[in-house]
């Protein structure tokens, strides 16, 4: 596999660092309220995730280590997981809550 | 570089296409939002703007200009980048899940730069969304002093 390409195809790492700080303060922010709890710990968490793997990758594309690309990359996807997670758990939650208020309101009629 | 390897780092793309497809129905959501809220503002304000003194009627149009321009100009932005967002990140985990199921590199390169697109749309979202917490600090401390300056003026008066 061709490492210089590799390296040309990994770019806007700083914008990386971007994400991981707005992770981490929406996190902080999170961690206050007694139901967003959890959330806002599963922000920092991959606020971190991706802070690291931004680091990795740009010693990757330093250095030219590819043990460095191989960490990285499985920070991303690690990240990618978390991310994921953000999302389901406050749509599972609005959308039984929905459904919840759709019940009440069919039995109050 | 290991190619078993590096396939072997590359995991979770159905979560990466999970959250491709939530910024993508968060972008369209945003266009019929917009779309509703211009169906159901311009009657109401056309009747609202029919009703009023000539006067009223100029400080009112330059009024919505003034708010509604910026904010159409801004939904477009966040439409454009959340639409972006979303197909980039879905276009790079097809490529690198062809990069897995194939072995072919070029698909890993690909996935590469399409993932990098991805991370710098999102970090404009990112970088947007901090901006508009601190203008919303910003005002609401500015808001919450002017009225407890009011308030306390108001509690003098009437100690007077």
């Amino acid at each position: 596999m061709d490492t210089e390409r590799l390296k040309n195809s990994l770019n806007n790492l700083i914008w990386a660092k971007v994400m991981a700080v707005g992770f981490i303060l929406e996190g902080a922010i999170l961690v206050f309220g007694c139901i967003t709890l959890p959330l806002g710990i599963l922000s920092i968490m991959a606020g971190l995730k991706l802070w690291q793997a931004s680091d990795d990758l740009s010693r990757f594309k330093n250095l030219g280590d590819p043990e460095y690309a191989y960490i990285g990359i499985e920070g991303l996807s690690s990240f990618m997981r978390l991310y994921g997670w953000l999302i389901l758990i406050p749509l599972t939650l609005i959308t039984v809550g929905v459904i919840f208020a759709i019940f009440v309101y069919l039995a109050r009629l | 570089m290991d190619i078993e390897r590096l396939k072997g780092s590359i995991n979770n793309l159905r979560w990466a296409k999970f959250i491709a497809i939530i910024f993508l129905a968060k972008g369209v959501l945003m266009i019929l939002a917009i779309l509703i809220g211009i169906i159901v503002l311009i009657p109401l304000s056309v009747g609202v703007i029919s009703r009023v003194e000539t006067a009223a009627r100029m400080f009112i149009l330059i009024f919505l200009l003034l708010i509604g321009i910026p904010f159409l100009i801004f939904a477009a932005a966040m439409i454009i980048l959340h639409l972006r967002t979303g197909s980039s990140l879905l276009e790079a985990s097809k490529d690198l899940s062809r990069f897995k199921d194939t072995g072919d590199t070029d698909y890993a390169y690909i996935g590469m730069e399409k993932l990098s697109s991805f991370i710098k749309f999102h970090g404009w979202i990112t970088l947007i969304n901090m901006i508009l917490w601190i203008i919303n600090i910003v005002i609401s401390t500015f808001i919450s002093a002017a009225l407890q300056a009011f308030l306390s003026s108001v509690g003098n008066m009437q100690n007077l």
